[in-house]
């Protein structure tokens, strides 16, 4: 069978095989590679089987009836033998009786010979064998012997008796005897005929069957290709539809008219295709609105404030966790003119890219309307007149928006359909819930104004605010579906306020978080807690900020400050801008008096912290800074007992005091580091959301994590005079105690 | 003013693989971290690591790993015992690697985490993100139930 390439560079060369196309010019794509492969022709396959069955048929039927015609053939000389035999032995018994049989004989016989060529001999012989008629007279009254090699036959005809059929090679002979009138033999008749002749009538059949054979075999091969390449013809566009969508073009559907199984193939590739191409349109879908979250997920965290706020003494601390559908929610801490400063939180309706755009439209306007609206109600009246035209109907947003003023310790705020309000009264160790009336911005068009009014409340040192999304509240049980609710959160918020906003923030996570299971969120999940300090800590900001430079310095420089002028207390080290270098932390760590004792988790875990910090540093704060330069060092001192927050008690006095039978209070102290780099701070790192994969997979932000969780507050202090600053509180009792929360929590 | 022994200067041992190429003068040596070939069970690739796991031996595991995986190898485990030390960036390198890992079918499993190791992990508390087994015969037993 002939086979042939199919590669476009070699075009099939053997007769018959399937003719290869050029590939289609509108394809800009370059074509498949494909592996160079040879193929048998189903053209010729079927056409060689049909020649074979046709032969193979033709000559079966040519072999059993060649055998049939001889058979025929043969009986029917049989008869005519012993036909003329017997006629010619019927007129001998005349004639043998008479006085001279020869001459009735001899002309009878040579008439016979004449008449049958055929015949090889007729000769009648006389009861003493000798010849009576024969076509040659000179054999006359001669003794007659048959052919010496004949031998008897089985005769075709039914046989008188005596009478015989007998042969040899060349002839075929008929024995009659003569019968005298009474009965008795009187001689005996041979007519033999000459069996070339019954090969050449064989023959003859045989030729004639020979060209009928050729015959239909010609017709059997022109009707085989004709018949297979009119069947077979829509394989090219097959094969080139099938091209055409491995290049991926699955618009061009596959045309054929056909009837036969092919268009049935057609349709189902040109289904697959159209399946594919939704296929592919859903995942482009799918793509872009992933793209299309994150770019949502990038312009949400690019508006929230990075890191906590020491206003005076209060701290103000926000956190936000957006949900896989990325939400609307959004919180700020805005600085005001005047000192004070406005808290922001605000849930829109939508979700998606599309929320995502309201609340940078809100985000946007809060910080421009800030300045020159005196009251929140009158300020979230203007952004309700600034965005109700912006919105789409059905889309609102609720917001609280409150004014505070550190002096005075009061907090005026209005609410716009948001959340209400809870507040832990440290005196009375007691929560207040307070609600608002008014309805969201852009629920109905110029009517929140009227419904908005401004409240107030004061906050007393120790006191703590706590202002949410409803994200929080209606976090789901997985399996009973309850939601978390306030009576929960009022709880987590008494238990936790001692320790302050972060400690705040920290419970209500891990709270949601054991209560969903940590399923994936539904909503986003946005506090803001606003803590105002002990009376003992806030009065440390009664000094002066030489440090910062600031006429009117924060709570933050101040604290900076009062760490800065006691680091002659501690102990130092000087780390040069090598990462390499910090593997001395541990040693230096260990030769603290105050911290030798510390267990070696606890060293380990500070070690740690230390060095991430430093190695942010440098990384970071001198990053293309010539190395070494022995000129530039990062300094860092342990100030033991220096507690900046020393109003602030263990949040379990019981169980720091059976952890103290271990080790004392003398371990609790800061870190100051100082360098000269670019500032870069630790805390301006966002945290990441190690719930998503795809954070997980850039796996970095959790350098901060360990300084966080190891040490706090962080407090940092960009370009002083004495350079960047930073300084961390660290206390073993009470990182000990969270840690044991944590570890209850997480085990479940 | 006490400098930390070892801070500076004396000689540094060189990990067990030439990284260069890196112009970066601020990637330190490797100090004491190295990673050896663990014997092979099956499937499973193993990889002693021992140690400071800081930023620049996070480099050379993360090298490593995307070296293992475009090799095909699709299980791979960790052996973390000899461990002295952990960074962020080599936490990193293990959570984004399980990821990894797990995208393209195969997985990552850090085995007999050291104390030190615990401790980070623990801290963070990133254990739910890792898969963490006591010993490679733990993990092979599992696998072939």
């Amino acid at each position: 069978m002939a086979a042939a390439d199919t590669t476009r560079s070699a075009p099939p060369a053997a007769p018959g095989a399937v003719p290869t196309r050029a590939a289609t010019p509108a394809a800009a794509v370059p074509p498949l590679r494909r592996r160079q492969r040879r193929f048998f022709s189903i053209r010729l396959i079927v056409t060689g089987v049909a020649v074979a069955l046709v032969a193979g048929g033709v000559l079966g039927v040519g072999w059993v009836g060649e055998r049939h015609v001889r058979s025929v053939l043969s009986t029917e000389m049989e008869a005519r033998l012993l036909m003329t035999a017997r006629n010619l032995a019927r007129l001998s018994a005349g004639a043998l009786l008479s006085d001279f049989p020869e001459l009735v004989l001899h002309p009878a016989v040579r008439e016979i010979q004449e008449d049958h060529p055929e015949f090889a001999f007729v000769v009648v012989v006389d009861h003493e064998q000798h010849v009576q008629g024969h076509a040659d007279a000179r054999t006359l009254d001669q003794n007659y012997t048959p052919p010496p090699d004949l031998q008897p036959l089985v005769p075709r005809n039914r046989l008188a008796a005596g009478e015989a059929i007998l042969g040899n090679d060349a002839t075929l002979v008929a024995r009659v005897p003569v019968q005298h009138p009474s009965g008795g033999a009187i001689g005996t008749v041979f007519v033999a005929l000459q069996r070339q002749y019954l090969e050449a009538e064989a023959t003859a059949a045989r030729e004639e069957q020979g060209v009928v054979l050729m015959g239909l075999l010609g017709l059997a091969v022109a009707s085989a290709l004709l018949v297979m390449t009119v069947l077979l013809r829509p394989i090219d566009r097959l094969r080139d539809g099938l091209e055409r969508i491995g290049r991926g073009d699955l618009g061009t559907p596959i045309v054929l008219r056909d009837r036969t199984e092919f268009q049935l193939l057609a349709d189902a590739v040109n289904s697959m295709a159209a399946e594919l191409q939704r296929a592919q349109g859903q995942m482009m879908e799918k793509e872009r609105l992933k793209h299309e979250m994150e770019l949502a997920r990038q312009i949400q965290s690019s508006l929230l404030p990075a890191h906590s706020s020491l206003v005076g003494d209060f701290e103000v601390l926000g956190v936000h966790q957006a949900a896989a559908e990325v939400g609307g929610d959004y919180f700020d801490v805005l600085e005001l003119p005047d000192g004070r400063v406005g808290i922001a939180i605000a849930d829109v309706s939508g979700k998606g890219l599309a929320g995502c755009l309201v609340m940078s439209m809100v985000a946007v306007l809060l910080r421009s309307l800030r300045r020159s609206h005196r009251t929140p109600s009158a300020l979230l009246a203007a952004l309700d007149d600034q965005l109700a035209g912006n919105l789409r109907p059905g889309v609102f947003v609720t917001m609280f928006y409150g004014i505070l003023d550190p002096r005075s310790g009061r907090l005026s705020y209005a609410s716009a359909g948001h959340s209400p309000v809870l507040v832990h009264r440290a005196a009375t160790q007691q929560i207040e819930w307070h609600y608002t009336e008014a309805i969201p911005i852009g629920a109905v068009r110029g009517a929140l104004r009227e419904t908005l009014r401004d409240y107030e409340l004061e906050l007393l040192a120790g006191d703590t605010l706590v202002q949410f999304t409803d994200g929080i509240n209606e976090a789901w049980e997985p399996q009973t579906r309850q939601q978390f609710g306030f009576g929960r959160l009022e709880q987590v918020v008494k238990n936790a306020a001692a320790g302050g906003s972060r400690a705040v923030i920290a419970a209500v996570r891990r709270a949601i978080a054991q209560w969903t299971q940590e399923a994936p969120r539904l909503d986003d999940e946005t506090l803001v807690v606003v803590h105002r300090l002990p009376a003992s800590t806030a009065a440390a900001a009664g000094t002066a900020g030489a440090l910062a430079g600031r006429a009117v310095p924060g709570a933050t420089e101040v604290l900076g400050e009062r760490a800065w002028n006691q680091r002659h207390t501690g102990r130092h080290l000087a780390l040069p801008l090598d990462p390499h270098a910090l593997r001395g932390l541990r040693g230096w760590l260990a030769g603290c008096p105050q911290l030798a004792a510390l267990p070696e988790a606890e060293a380990v875990l500070l070690e740690h912290a230390l060095h991430e910090l430093c190695a942010n540093v440098i990384e970071h704060g001198y990053r293309g800074h010539p190395r070494p330069d022995p000129t530039v060092s990062l300094d860092l001192w342990w100030i033991p007992e220096l507690d900046l927050w020393s109003g602030q008690q263990p949040r379990d006095p019981q169980r720091a005091a059976a952890a103290g039978e271990q080790w004392t209070n003398l371990q609790r102290g800061a870190f100051l580091l100082r360098d000269s780099g670019r500032s870069f701070s630790p805390l301006s790192r966002k945290e990441s959301d190690l719930d998503d994969p795809e954070v997980r997979k850039r796996g970095r932000g959790l350098g901060l994590r360990i300084i966080q969780e190891v040490m706090h507050p962080v407090l940092y202090l960009e370009s002083t005079v004495q350079g960047n600053i930073t300084v961390m509180r660290f206390d073993p009792v009470e990182q000990s105690t969270e840690k044991e929360v944590r570890h209850v929590s997480t085990r479940r | 003013m006490s400098r930390p022994d070892g801070s500076s200067g004396g000689q540094r041992p060189v990990g067990p693989r030439s990284l260069g190429g890196h112009s970066r003068d601020s990637l330190p040596s490797l100090g004491d971290f190295r990673i050896t070939d663990g014997p092979r069970r099956g499937s499973l690739v193993v990889l002693q690591l021992t140690g400071r796991l800081d930023g620049r031996a996070a480099q050379l595991l993360q090298q490593r790993c995307n070296e293992v995986r475009t090799q095909g190898v699709q299980h791979l485990a960790l052996e973390l015992s000899g461990i002295t030390f952990l960074a962020s960036s080599g936490l990193g390198v293990f959570l984004a690697e399980t990821e990894e890992f797990k995208e393209s079918g195969g997985s990552l499993h850090l085995v007999a985490a050291s104390s030190v190791v615990a401790s980070v992990v623990n801290l963070l508390n990133v254990g739910r993100f890792l898969s963490l087994v006591p010993s490679v015969d733990d993990l092979v037993v599992k696998n072939s139930r």
